[in-house]
C-alpha cells in the first residue's frame, strides 16, 4: 500500500514536472536566436505598408485612420493618409529632423516644426519603431504550452522603457501572439496583441496589433496592418520634399 | 500765431458740445480702465507672490548646480545626494524655519478607469507642515512616511472621483526613463482653494517616490521656509556659504529665481492689460478720427475762408490737432475725477472675495482680499498715452482739411 | 444647361468607379450675406453689375486619379449653381498626366504648380494666373497648362517648366526652372521664371529653427513697357516675404507674415498714376501684414483668426472663422470677414467697397 502510495506520488510529480517541463532545445541560445527573429518580423528595416489605425477612448467616437506608409530605417518615412475622404491625400513626410506636410490643396509641402510636431509621436512610438528588442533585453523561455512559449525578455541595464516583456510566442511560426510590458515595480502597464500572422518576405509576421492600455479603461490602439511588405530599398525620391505632390 | 491758433481751437472745442463731450467720454473711460486695470493686476501679483511661498516654493530651494537650466523638464539625473546630510548642515542657519528634501517628477494619476498627468512631489509630510500651507486643510489622514499613499487636491479628487481610502495606479518614469507603474491608496485630499494646482499637484511620502523612481537616498531639491520673507537675502548667503564649502555641487535659489516663470506669466499679463488697452485706445483713435473728419467736412467753407484770410495749410493742420490735443487733455482730467475714488477704494480697502469659490477657477494663488496697487506712474503714463492717441488721431482729418481746395471750399460755403 | 452638366459629372463618377478610379467627390453649399460701403469703388461695380446682399451657391467638386504603373492621371474640376439660375459656372482646376522613371518625373496637362514658402504671398511665384484667395489660403487655384520635368537627387532637385501663353498669339512660351536643397532643416529654393509679361527671379527659404519655421522670400521682377502704352511701374520691382509659422500644441498654430512689394502702389500712388494720365499696371498694394492662427477643440472644433492689413493706407480686414467638424463626412464653417478701415480712407481700387460679410459653408464628403 505504501509502494503504492509512493508511486502515486512519485507518478504526478513526474506527470507534473512534465506537463511544465521545458523541450531541451528551449535552452538560453535557442531564446537569444528566437528573440532576434521576433525583431526582424516586427521591425523590418525598410518596408512599405499600408495599415489602419483606429483609436478607441471611453466616451469618445472611435478615430480611424487609414494610412500608406514607406519607410527606411528609424528617420525616414513617407505617410500618406488614405481615408477618411476629408483627409484624403494628405501626406507627413519625416527625413531626419526635417518634417512636411503635403496637403493635396495647397499643391505645395508646408514645413512643420519637427520639435513642436504633433505627428512626430507616431514615428518616435517606442512601441511601433523600435529597432528591436534584441539589443536591450536578456531572453530566456520559462514556460512552454503546446506550441506556444513564453519568451520572458529582462532588460540588461535600467535605462530601457520596460524592466520585464512577457511574450508568448508561436514556435512553428516565430511570431508574438500577445506581449506584456512591465514596469520597474513589476506591474504591468501596457498589453499588445498580435494576430492574424501572414508570410511577407519570407518572414512570418503579425499582421493585427492591439494595444491595451492597461492604465486607462476602454483605452486602446487597433493597427490592421493591410498589407507589409520588406523592401530592399525605397528610392530617395520618396523623401525629397520636392516631390511630395507625385 | 499759435496762440491764435490755440484760441480759435479751443473755441472750436466748446462750440459743438455734444461732439467734444463724446469725445472727451472716450478718453475719460480708456483712461479709467487703463488705471484700474493696471492697479487690480499690480495688486493681484503682489498677493500672489506671498501665496506661492506658502504653498509651493518656499522662500529658498536648493538645487543641483545643473537643475535650474532645465528645471521645467524635471530631470531626475541632476539629482542631490544624501539630501538628509545637507538639511542637517543648513538647519541652524538663522531665520530658517524648516527645511525637508522632496523629489519630483512627471507622472499620472489613474483611477483604473481613466487617467491624468500630475506633478508628483515625494515629500517628507511632517516636516513640510512647517514649511507650506498645503497641508493645513486636509480630509483623510496624513501621508505616512512610507508606503503607497498619496494626498491628492479637491480638484483632482472631483475628476477621479476620488476619496479617502480610494485605490489608485501612479505611473512614472524612472531615473533611467524606465516605465514604472505602482498601485497606491489615497491618505487625504488638500483644499487650497487654487484649482490648477488641486488638479496637477499631489503628494506622496519621500521614500515611495525614490523607490518609484529608482532614486533611492536622493532627492531633486531642499525646501527652505524662513521667518520672514524680508530675510531671503541674508539666509540665502548662509545657505550658499555652507554649501560652497562642503557640498560644491549644489546651489541655492531664492523665491524670485524659483519664480521667473509666475514673473514671465506676470508680464504677459500686464501685456494682455496692454492689448485690452491697445483696443481702447485704437477705439478712442477711430473715434477721434471720424468726429474730427466730421467736423473738418462741415467746416469745409471756414476752412476756406481761413486759407483766404492768409492761413496756410500748416496752420489749419496745426488748429486741427489743436483742437484733438484739447480734446484728449479735457477727457484724461475728466478720467481722473472718475477713477480716483474707485482707485483710491481699491488700494486702501480692496475686494474682498471668498477664495474657495471666485478664485479656484483662477490660474493662480489668490488671497481672500484682493488690493490694487497704483504708482503715480500709472496716472501719468495712463494720462500721456491717451492724450498722444488724440493727437495721432486728429493728424489724418487735420491733414485732409489743409489739403483742401480754397476755391472748391468757398464754392461750398456761398451755395 | 445645369441639368447636362449634373447628369455630365455623375457619368463621370460612375465611369471612373466602373474602371476603377480613384475618385472623391466633395458637395458643398454656400450662403453669404454681405453689406457694401457705398464709395466709389461701389458706385463703379455698380455700373457693371448689381450688387447683391444674400449670395449663394452648391459646388460639386471631382478629384479622379488614375494610375496604369508608371502613368497616373490626375483630374479636379467643379461646377457651382446658383439658385435662380439656369446656367452654371464651371472649370476643371487640374487635368494633367504624369510619367515617372525613377527620380525622373514628368508632368503634362493643367496643373497647379505653386513656388515660395509663404503661406499668404509668394513673390517668387508669378506662374499663378488668378491671385489667391487670401483668406483662404490653402483652397484650390485653378491650374495652367504646362510640360514640367523634375528630376530628385542628392544634389540638386530642378524642376523645368514649359506654358504655352494662354491668349497670346505673337509670344510663344514662357519657361521657368526651379532649383531645390536641403541643407540640414532648410529649404532652399532658386526660381526663376522667363515671361514676356513679367520676368521673375527669386529666392526662398523654409527653415525649422526649433522654436519656429523661417519663411523668406526676395524677388526680383521686370515689367516691360509695352509700345502702345506708358506704364506706371515699369521696369525693375523687388519684392520679399517673411514670415513665421510655430505649431505651439497639437492644437494651436500660428502664422504671422509681411509682404512688401515694390511694384505695388499705395492709394497716393494710384491717385498720381491716374492724374499724370499713365495706366498701372496694378501689382497689388505695396505693404501687406497678415497673421491667422487656429486652435481645434477635441477634432470637433476649430477656430481660426486671420487678419490682413494695408500698412501704407490703413485699410483693415478681419476674418474670423469657426469650423464644425461632424464627422469625417461633414463638416461646417461660419465666416466673418469684417472691413475695420479706418473711415476717411480712400479706397484703392483693389479695396472691394465691402463692409462686412457673414459666410456660412456646408461641406460634405464622398
Amino acid at each position: 500500500m505504501k509502494k503504492l502510495l509512493l508511486f502515486t506520488v512519485v507518478m504526478l510529480l513526474a506527470a507534473g514536472a512534465g506537463l511544465f517541463a521545458l523541450d531541451a532545445k528551449f535552452d538560453k541560445a535557442y531564446a537569444e536566436k528566437l528573440l532576434k527573429t521576433v525583431d526582424k518580423s516586427l521591425y523590418p528595416q525598410i518596408f512599405k505598408s499600408s495599415l489602419t489605425m483606429t483609436t478607441f477612448r471611453n466616451g469618445r467616437e472611435p478615430l480611424a485612420y487609414k494610412y500608406e506608409i514607406y519607410s527606411k530605417g528609424a528617420d525616414k518615412s513617407l505617410m500618406k493618409i488614405v481615408s477618411p475622404a476629408r483627409d484624403k491625400g494628405k501626406k507627413i513626410l519625416l527625413n531626419g529632423d526635417n518634417l512636411w506636410m503635403y496637403m493635396p490643396d495647397v499643391s505645395r509641402p508646408i514645413r512643420l516644426s519637427r520639435k513642436q510636431a504633433f505627428m512626430g509621436s507616431t514615428f518616435s512610438n517606442e512601441d511601433l519603431a523600435s529597432s528591436g528588442w534584441a539589443d536591450n533585453y536578456n531572453a530566456e523561455i520559462t514556460q512552454q504550452k503546446g506550441t506556444l512559449i513564453l519568451l520572458v525578455l529582462s532588460a540588461k541595464n535600467r535605462e530601457v522603457a520596460y524592466a520585464k516583456i512577457e511574450m508568448w510566442i508561436d514556435d512553428n511560426a516565430k511570431v508574438p501572439t500577445e506581449a506584456v510590458y512591465f514596469g520597474l515595480s513589476g506591474k504591468a502597464i501596457k498589453k499588445m496583441e498580435f494576430s492574424n500572422p501572414q508570410t511577407i518576405g519570407g518572414l512570418v509576421r503579425p499582421l493585427d496589433m492591439k494595444m491595451v492600455d492597461l492604465i486607462e479603461e476602454g483605452a486602446y490602439t487597433e493597427v490592421k496592418m493591410l498589407t507589409m511588405e520588406e523592401l530592399q530599398s525605397v528610392p530617395e525620391y520618396m523623401f525629397d520634399q520636392s516631390q511630395m505632390g507625385r | 500765431m499759435r496762440t491764435q491758433l490755440a484760441g480759435i481751437a479751443l473755441r472750436n472745442v466748446f462750440k459743438n458740445k455734444r461732439r467734444s463731450i463724446l469725445n472727451m467720454m472716450t478718453f475719460a473711460v480708456s483712461v479709467f480702465v487703463l488705471l484700474m486695470g493696471l492697479g487690480m493686476v499690480k495688486g493681484q501679483f503682489n498677493a500672489i507672490y506671498e501665496r506661492i511661498i506658502d504653498l509651493r516654493t518656499g522662500h529658498l530651494k536648493i538645487y543641483n548646480k545643473a537643475y535650474p537650466a532645465v528645471k521645467s523638464t524635471l530631470p531626475l539625473d541632476l539629482a542631490i545626494d544624501d539630501p538628509n546630510a545637507v538639511v542637517l548642515a543648513i538647519k541652524n542657519v538663522p531665520h530658517i524655519k524648516g527645511a525637508s528634501p522632496r523629489l519630483i517628477h512627471d507622472g499620472l494619476i489613474s483611477n483604473m478607469k481613466k487617467k491624468t498627468g500630475v506633478l508628483i512631489n515625494g515629500v517628507d509630510e511632517a516636516a513640510e507642515k512647517n514649511i507650506l500651507t498645503v497641508y493645513n486643510n486636509i480630509e483623510g489622514s496624513p501621508l505616512p512616511v512610507d508606503g503607497g499613499q498619496v494626498l491628492i487636491g479637491r480638484a483632482l479628487a472631483k475628476i477621479l472621483d476620488l476619496k479617502p481610502g480610494s485605490p489608485v495606479l501612479l505611473f512614472s518614469q524612472t531615473v533611467g526613463n524606465m516605465n514604472n507603474l505602482v498601485d497606491a491608496g489615497v491618505s487625504g485630499v488638500y483644499s487650497i482653494g487654487f484649482d490648477a494646482m488641486e488638479k496637477s499637484e499631489l503628494y506622496v511620502p519621500l521614500a515611495f517616490a525614490q523607490r518609484l523612481c529608482d532614486m533611492e537616498n536622493k532627492a531633486t531639491e531642499i525646501i527652505i521656509r524662513l521667518d520672514r520673507t524680508n530675510s531671503t537675502a541674508e539666509a540665502k548667503t548662509a545657505v550658499a556659504a555652507i554649501l560652497a564649502a562642503k557640498f560644491p555641487g549644489l546651489t541655492v535659489v531664492d523665491w524670485k529665481e524659483e519664480n521667473a516663470d509666475l514673473f514671465e506669466l506676470a508680464k504677459a499679463k500686464m501685456s494682455s492689460i496692454g492689448t485690452f488697452a491697445g483696443i481702447l485706445l485704437f477705439l478712442s483713435f477711430f473715434i477721434i478720427v471720424n468726429t474730427m473728419t466730421m467736423s473738418v467736412f462741415e467746416r469745409t467753407p471756414e476752412v476756406g475762408t481761413l486759407r483766404a484770410i492768409g492761413f496756410d495749410r500748416k496752420n489749419v493742420r496745426d488748429m486741427f490737432m489743436m483742437e484733438g490735443f484739447f480734446l484728449s487733455i479735457f477727457g484724461v482730467l475728466l478720467g481722473y475725477v472718475l477713477a480716483a475714488p474707485f482707485i483710491y477704494y481699491l488700494n486702501v480697502h480692496g475686494l474682498v472675495l471668498d477664495v474657495m469659490k471666485v478664485a479656484s477657477n483662477s490660474n493662480m494663488p489668490m488671497t481672500d482680499v484682493l488690493k490694487a496697487y497704483n504708482t503715480p506712474s500709472d496716472w501719468i503714463m495712463s494720462g500721456l498715452v491717451c492724450i498722444i492717441a488724440g493727437v495721432l488721431g486728429s493728424y489724418f482729418p487735420a491733414k485732409m482739411a489743409s489739403d483742401t481746395n480754397i476755391v472748391k471750399a468757398l464754392q461750398r460755403g456761398v451755395r | 444647361m445645369k441639368r447636362i452638366l449634373s447628369a455630365g459629372v455623375l457619368a463621370a463618377l460612375v465611369s471612373s468607379a466602373a474602371y476603377g478610379m480613384d475618385f472623391n467627390l466633395v458637395a458643398l453649399t454656400d450662403m453669404t450675406y454681405t453689406s457694401y460701403i457705398k464709395n466709389d469703388a461701389y458706385n463703379i461695380m455698380a455700373e457693371h453689375i448689381t450688387p447683391q446682399a444674400a449670395g449663394a451657391y452648391e459646388e460639386l467638386r471631382l478629384k479622379a486619379k488614375q494610375q496604369v504603373e508608371q502613368v497616373k492621371f490626375d483630374f479636379v474640376g467643379w461646377i457651382k449653381g446658383y439658385p435662380g439660375r439656369e446656367s452654371v459656372d464651371y472649370a476643371i482646376d487640374s487635368a494633367y498626366f504624369s510619367v515617372e522613371n525613377g527620380p525622373f518625373v514628368l508632368y503634362a496637362g493643367k496643373q497647379r504648380i505653386k513656388w515660395g514658402t509663404g503661406l499668404f504671398w509668394n513673390p517668387v511665384d508669378s506662374l499663378q494666373p488668378n491671385p489667391l484667395d487670401i483668406y483662404r489660403p490653402t483652397e484650390d487655384l485653378e491650374g495652367i497648362y504646362a510640360l514640367r520635368a523634375e528630376l530628385s537627387n542628392d544634389i540638386v532637385t530642378p524642376s523645368l517648366i514649359i506654358t504655352p501663353k494662354p491668349g497670346a498669339a505673337y509670344k510663344g512660351l514662357d519657361a521657368a526652372i526651379q532649383l531645390y536643397k536641403l541643407v540640414g532643416t532648410c529649404d532652399i529654393f532658386l526660381n526663376y521664371i522667363y515671361d514676356t509679361d513679367i520676368q521673375n527671379i527669386g529666392a526662398a527659404i523654409s527653415w525649422d529653427l526649433g522654436f519656429f519655421v523661417l519663411n523668406c522670400q526676395a524677388a526680383l521682377k521686370q515689367v516691360p513697357g509695352s509700345g502702345e502704352f506708358k506704364l506706371a511701374n515699369r521696369g525693375f520691382n523687388s519684392s520679399y516675404m517673411a514670415g513665421l509659422t510655430r505649431t505651439i500644441s497639437n492644437e494651436l498654430s500660428v502664422v504671422a507674415e509681411y509682404y512688401r512689394n515694390s511694384a505695388g502702389m499705395s492709394n497716393n500712388d494710384y491717385v498720381a498714376s491716374v492724374t499724370s494720365g499713365t495706366i498701372p499696371v496694378f501689382l497689388g498694394k505695396k505693404d501687406y501684414l497678415a497673421y491667422t492662427a487656429s486652435y481645434t477643440w477635441n477634432n470637433l472644433l476649430s477656430i481660426s483668426f486671420t487678419g490682413l492689413h494695408g500698412l501704407d493706407d490703413g485699410t483693415s480686414f478681419l476674418f474670423p472663422a469657426i469650423s464644425y467638424v461632424e464627422n469625417t463626412g461633414y463638416d461646417a464653417q461660419l465666416a466673418l470677414l469684417q472691413n475695420i478701415s479706418a473711415r476717411g480712407v480712400k479706397e484703392g481700387i483693389d479695396s472691394a467697397p465691402i463692409y462686412s460679410t457673414v459666410e456660412l459653408r456646408i461641406n460634405a464628403y464622398f
